[in-house]
């Protein structure tokens, strides 16, 4: 399946901010299919935080990018997305439910000492969506063609000084 | 890959013996209801928490949980998913129609309540990571193994329970479950 990636480096956090997401128009013929979210911390001096709770949105009707992610491709030969397939970080769009909240530190990393805001550095731990772990029973977050929707990872509230990397791994198909 | 859908309880207070998300598909259903996972997310803040155990039972009521819950509604992963059976049902807080034996006990695990702490790595902190929250799982794509499921026809469900010393904090909760 062509997989690509949309990858958005030193997000700052801010209140009810799609830190990254990515949608599908209703002029889009594919099928997007969300596999996985991740988020990894980037911060390493004085940052003092608290928690926030991170969202596993959908987002519906229409998207305006913000700042506009260019997919990657996992293998170069893969067929360009559909125009209607955009992401963004930043973006301004339309909440529909959530399917996922989780609390996150985003604390500064120090190299001499372990602690909760670390855990997050590590790729298992970044990892805030996954499509089932293989499992071919589950169906991952879908978008599907003449539909105008798309997913999110949402920010619920502001977290001074501090961004994060943030993935979405997706595929891109006709069926 | 079958029709896959998510009950997602969010903020869920921690009380005794509460049943804090269940799953039921009624006798009258003609699908076949196959729970894949289900997560647990500390999301105490600023509490005194109590550890005491959590469990998963499977309960075979043949009257959908009622009373003094309420009602979760499913979210398809994909938004033309055929639409859930109206005897598959999901809930939080019922105390009606959810008979847990020990016969039917799935498992059990210790939680935490406390708080997470920025800056802090213990026990509670723990229980806000995603592969940690994920307190039941299918068997990791193993075709050999078989989710937890209702089959067609036969009153059955299934639900996570507070133990009996839980007293503070919340949680949110998720059953992921597919519908064929």
């Amino acid at each position: 399946m062509n997989t690509w990636r949309c990858y958005a480096a030193s997000v700052a956090f801010a209140a009810t901010k799609h830190m990254i997401c990515i949608f599908n128009a209703a002029a889009s013929a594919r099928y997007i299919r969300v596999y996985r979210f991740f988020g990894f911390p980037t911060g390493t001096t004085g940052i003092t935080s608290t928690l926030l709770q991170l969202r596993i949105a959908r987002i519906i009707t229409s998207l305006t990018p913000g700042t506009t992610i260019t997919p990657v491709a996992h293998n170069a030969g893969n067929t360009s997305l559909d125009a209607n397939t955009t992401s963004g970080t930043g973006s301004t769009t339309t909440l529909g439910n959530f399917y996922r909240g989780m609390y996150i530190s985003t604390e500064e990393i120090a190299i001499t000492t372990f602690d909760l805001d670390n855990m997050w550095c590590l790729v298992p731990f970044a990892e805030l969506w996954n499509a089932g772990y293989g499992d071919s029973n589950v169906e991952p977050l879908t978008c599907v063609p003449a539909t105008a929707e798309g997913w999110s990872c949402y920010s619920t509230s502001a977290l001074t000084s501090s961004a994060w990397d943030f993935e979405i791994e997706f595929t891109d198909a006709a069926t | 890959m079958a029709d896959t859908w998510r009950y997602y309880a969010p903020t869920v207070s921690w009380t005794a013996n509460k049943n804090l998300l269940d799953i039921w598909n009624g006798a009258s259903s003609s699908k076949t209801i196959s729970v894949y996972r289900m997560f647990v997310f500390n999301l105490a803040t600023t509490v005194t928490g109590v550890l005491d155990f959590a469990y998963i039972y499977r309960f075979t009521d043949s009257s959908a949980p009622a009373t003094t819950g309420s009602a979760i509604t499913g979210y398809a992963h994909r938004s033309n998913n055929t639409a859930l059976n109206a005897n598959t049902l999901g809930g939080t807080g019922y105390t009606a129609n959810i008979t847990k034996t020990a016969a039917n006990m799935l498992r059990r695990f210790l939680f935490a309540s406390n708080e997470a702490v920025a800056g802090t790595l213990n026990y509670s902190g723990l229980e806000t990571l995603v592969p940690f929250a994920m307190v039941w799982d299918s068997g990791y794509s193993d075709a050999s193994t078989q989710p937890l499921t209702c089959v067609a026809g036969a009153a059955t469900g299934y639900v996570v329970v507070a133990g009996a010393g839980h007293s503070a904090g919340t949680t949110d909760l998720e059953i992921e479950f597919t519908s064929a």
